[in-house]
């Protein structure tokens, strides 16, 4: 978190800085020697600027472990003549996604297929995000889990002629833009590895992050490449269209968007689940736009599938959002 | 320094020491570059400034000319340069066509025969930052969402420069100019929340149509989709979706936003969300970018970047011709 204070040049000051320490470290200090900064506990105090009239810091900020939670920023201008104290206070407000499980556990799902009409679903498992921030989870299912996640079928044709094109843009990329080959290359790495699996783990939220920050210092570099990583995308996606993908491509959109601050990413993927009972051995992978990790959710669930033949139901369908912060519904 | 950190901390000096060897190229670059244009001019004034998009580094040198030289000739200066202007004051007349000549390898020649005795000139000459990171050395910039539940949806920007003595020490007056600021502004929320339910539901149900073999179940879907869209002006869902495309155009989303403070817009476009693949079709995201200056007298600013989302919500209802409720 970047702050700045700037004054009357003209005047000489004394700066103290009150910040919640606990959440906050201080990094980077701009316009300020070593030997004329003293910082205790929470309190920086600074008595001199290499030129008068600017102090420049920057914070790191911690995740914090309440969902959401003000501190106030407090910094102190004292004139060194007269000793009069000019303050200025500011509330930050600290946020975080937070996913819970409202009833504690998953219970028994129940799966009926008539005929003539669309899967009937009882007990959804039921999750929440009561934090202010956006989580992104992912369902995935564990090796002992007799139930797999499968790409759905309709959508494999799209994948595959979207990614084709993809790999060969990037290739294009890599051409242009030759001192972003090894970035590009890692990118079109985990992305052949999200193409394969569609599950988030760990690891590859980590390396997720690695590449993404990447990215941002080259487009930060480089304007134009960041245009042509964009093309490239939308050239791959207008080539892989048809008539169904755009409804389908349009309704994993929606569907992923679960709730206010819940992004579904693998919302179109199916579990193939056989009549009788199934047992769902698998995990809820959190993470944040910024890609921090969260905690795993353990899902032990068992379904019963009243049906004649198998059958393949959507990630989404298996989900009831909770009510715990704002749901999405219209407010107009 | 006295310190209870749990960090260590990085100081304007440990920036000034990374950005030394750089600075010190481009100094000398200016320096060869006055050296040269002192043997014949008397020069009366120079700026810098660096122009952040295009990395270039802005040189402004004002002169006059010794009495000897004029009328004899030319002089070739060797030094690589980007765009180039030469102007005479004071009606601020553009000389260059007649007076520079940019050469094929590299420098450009001034044709002496086109300059005036007691005038007084502003050569503009751009050349490429050699280190492109430079900047980002003496440039510290962040943006930050504010609180998420507000209607209006702002986000903080936020540059400053991280050193300012060892600039000074380099350059009299030192501008940066047009820094950009990119900003990923969430658009998925508002889409999920004007879109209408039923229009959801039709969707399920066409692509539910499509894959089933069984005719019974594929009338019942088909009486089905004609209950859904019975109460839609609009019919045409091809054309519903591509006028939400247009939404995402740069020229329709900068309705729905504002640049305050000491940033102004300067562009935007449809987002990359990497988690995405292979969906990225849909843009959860816009990339809005905006632009500042920053000076030795102003070493920092902030600007307040407000994506107006009822105006966009509302906008996207009018696509599905939605009654207000």
């Amino acid at each position: 978190m970047p702050i700045h204070v700037i004054w009357d040049a003209k005047k000489k000051v004394k700066i103290q800085i009150f910040f919640p320490e606990d959440l906050m470290n201080l990094i980077e200090i701009y316009n300020v020697k070593e030997e004329d900064i003293v910082i205790s506990k929470g309190v920086i105090e600074i008595t001199d600027f290499e030129k008068n009239g600017y102090l420049g810091m920057l914070f790191k900020t911690e995740v914090v472990e309440t969902p959401e939670v003000i501190r106030t920023f407090r910094v102190v201008l004292i004139d060194s003549k007269t000793n009069l104290k000019n303050e200025i206070s500011q509330d930050i407000l600290f946020f975080r996604p937070h996913i819970i499980v409202p009833e504690g556990r998953f219970h028994k799902m129940v799966i009926e297929l008539k005929k003539s009409s669309f899967p009937r679903i009882s007990k959804r498992m039921k999750i929440d995000n009561v934090g202010l921030g956006t989580a992104i989870i992912s369902l995935s299912a564990l090796e002992e889990s007799d139930v797999k996640i499968t790409e759905p079928k309709e959508l494999s044709e799209y994948i595959q002629k979207f990614y084709n094109v993809f790999k060969e843009e990037i290739d294009h990329l890599k051409r242009e833009f030759p001192q972003y080959r090894n970035l590009l290359e890692e990118y079109l790495k985990i992305s052949d590895t999200l193409y394969r699996t569609y599950e988030l783990d760990e690891k590859i939220i980590e390396e997720l992050k690695k590449i993404n920050e990447g990215l941002w210092e080259a487009f930060k570099q480089n304007p134009k490449f960041l245009e042509r990583f964009a093309e490239a995308f939308l050239i791959a996606f207008l080539s892989s269209l048809h008539l169904v993908m755009e409804l389908q491509s349009f309704l994993n959109y929606i569907k992923s968007i679960a709730k206010k601050g819940i992004i579904l990413y693998n919302a179109m993927h199916t579990l193939k689940l056989r009549p009788g009972l199934n047992k769902f051995r698998g995990r809820i992978v959190v993470t944040d736009l910024a890609f921090n990790k969260y905690t795993p959710i353990d899902v032990e669930i068992d379904i019963e599938v009243k049906a004649e033949t198998e059958i393949f139901v959507p990630i989404y369908h298996l989900f009831e959002w909770g009510e715990g912060s704002e749901c999405l519904t219209h407010k107009v | 320094m006295k310190a209870l950190n749990a960090l260590p901390i990085k100081f304007s000096s440990d920036f000034a020491k990374e950005a030394t060897f750089y600075l010190d190229k481009i100094m000398k670059w200016g320096q060869n570059l006055i050296k040269w244009l002192k043997a014949d001019f008397k020069i009366e004034g120079q700026t810098i400034r660096f122009i952040y998009p295009e990395r270039l580094q802005a040189w402004s040198i004002a002169f006059t000319c010794k009495k000897n030289i004029l009328g004899k000739g030319h002089k070739k200066f060797l030094i690589p340069v980007k765009n180039i202007t030469l102007v005479a004051l004071p009606m601020l007349t553009d000389i260059t066509e007649k007076a520079i000549k940019i050469l094929p390898d590299k420098g450009f020649i001034i044709n002496y025969k086109s300059l005036q005795p007691d005038m007084l000139y502003i050569l503009k000459i751009q050349s490429e930052i050699e280190n492109p990171k430079l900047l980002d050395i003496i440039i510290d910039a962040r943006s930050k969402l504010d609180d998420p539940n507000r209607e209006v949806r702002r986000y903080w920007m936020h540059a400053q420069l991280k050193f300012l003595s060892a600039l000074e020490k380099y350059f009299s007056s030192f501008k940066i100019e047009d820094w950009e600021f990119k900003v990923d502004v969430g658009v998925y929320e508002d889409i999920k929340i004007s879109l209408p339910k039923e229009f959801e539901r039709e969707l399920e149900v066409i692509l539910e149509w499509v894959k089933e073999k069984d005719r019974e179940r594929k009338q019942k879907l088909s009486w089905a989709h004609l209950r859904i869209i019975k109460g839609r002006k609009r019919k045409d869902i091809l054309k519903i979706l591509k006028d939400l495309q247009r939404i995402f155009l740069p020229s329709n989303f900068r309705r729905f936003i504002d640049v305050k403070k000491d940033f102004r817009y300067h562009d935007c476009i449809r987002g990359v969300d990497y988690y995405n693949f292979p969906f990225p079709t849909w843009p959860r995201f816009m990339t809005v970018i905006s632009r500042t200056d920053l000076t030795l007298e102003k070493p920092a600013a902030v600007g307040l970047l407000e994506f107006k989302r009822s105006e966009f919500r509302k906008n996207v209802e009018n696509i599905f011709c939605r009654k207000k409720k």
